[in-house]
């Protein structure tokens, strides 16, 4: 199973996959945050990337446990709980 | 504000190819209710860190927030395992920009003396 470092390495090579100004937008929801860095914008980015792929292995491995083999958003939410890394989620998705 | 999130949702073929990446390679399907769970899981990723990010810039007093703050946003949220690879990353990426811009440059020095040598020669063809 290729590592974090992995797929970030090979996707700095190829390039970011989410556009970067829909990440700008999001950032921008907070009247707080003014002004940021481009540079600010692509390590943003592509943290997000690996970010889905973290929650995406988590949730697989939900998945395998009640021996599904469709990705549903249930073994999502099931991981957030389970994972404090994930806390920040709670109560985003009512 | 909802009507907001909503319009920022991502692309729906990028959500799955990255989502599809981290499967590897097994015959799991996703639904869309899962893809939409993910991108909002996303957009809440975002906003968390650059909240964050953007406090530390705001008390070094400064109004641009930077990738260190990002990188200090990571590391207080328990996501540390990613910034050595973004670090690497970044590098990257600032000289792919570096060599883009010199090989931009030295088009148009090369086209400003290519301009010259005509004038020579048409001078010298009257």
């Amino acid at each position: 199973m290729t590592s974090s470092n992995d797929q970030i390495k090979s996707t700095s090579i190829r390039s970011y996959q989410l556009p970067l100004t829909k990440v700008k937008s999001i950032i921008k929801l907070d009247n707080n945050t003014r002004m940021i860095s481009q540079d600010s914008v692509y390590v943003l980015t592509l943290a997000t990337e690996e970010f889905i792929r973290m929650l995406t292995r988590d949730a697989h491995n939900s998945m395998k446990q009640c021996a599904s083999k469709r990705l549903d958003r249930l073994h999502i939410f099931s991981s957030i709980n389970t994972n404090p890394l994930y806390e920040f989620l709670d109560g985003s998705f009512d | 504000m909802s009507d907001e999130i909503d319009d920022l949702s991502f692309p729906n073929a990028v959500i799955t190819r990255l989502m599809n990446e981290a499967l590897d390679g097994s015959t799991t399907t996703i639904s869309k209710e899962a893809r939409t769970a993910m991108s909002r899981a996303a957009l809440t990723f975002i906003l968390y860190i650059s909240t964050t990010a953007n406090q530390y810039a705001t008390n070094a007093k400064r109004k641009t927030v930077t990738v260190q703050d990002i990188f200090k946003a990571l590391q207080t949220n328990q996501f540390d395992m990613l910034i050595e690879p973004l670090q690497q990353a970044l590098k990257d990426y600032q000289e792919q920009i570096r060599k883009k811009t010199k090989k931009q440059q030295n088009q148009s020095e090369s086209t400003v003396e290519n301009n010259d040598e005509d004038d020579n020669n048409e001078l010298e063809a009257e």
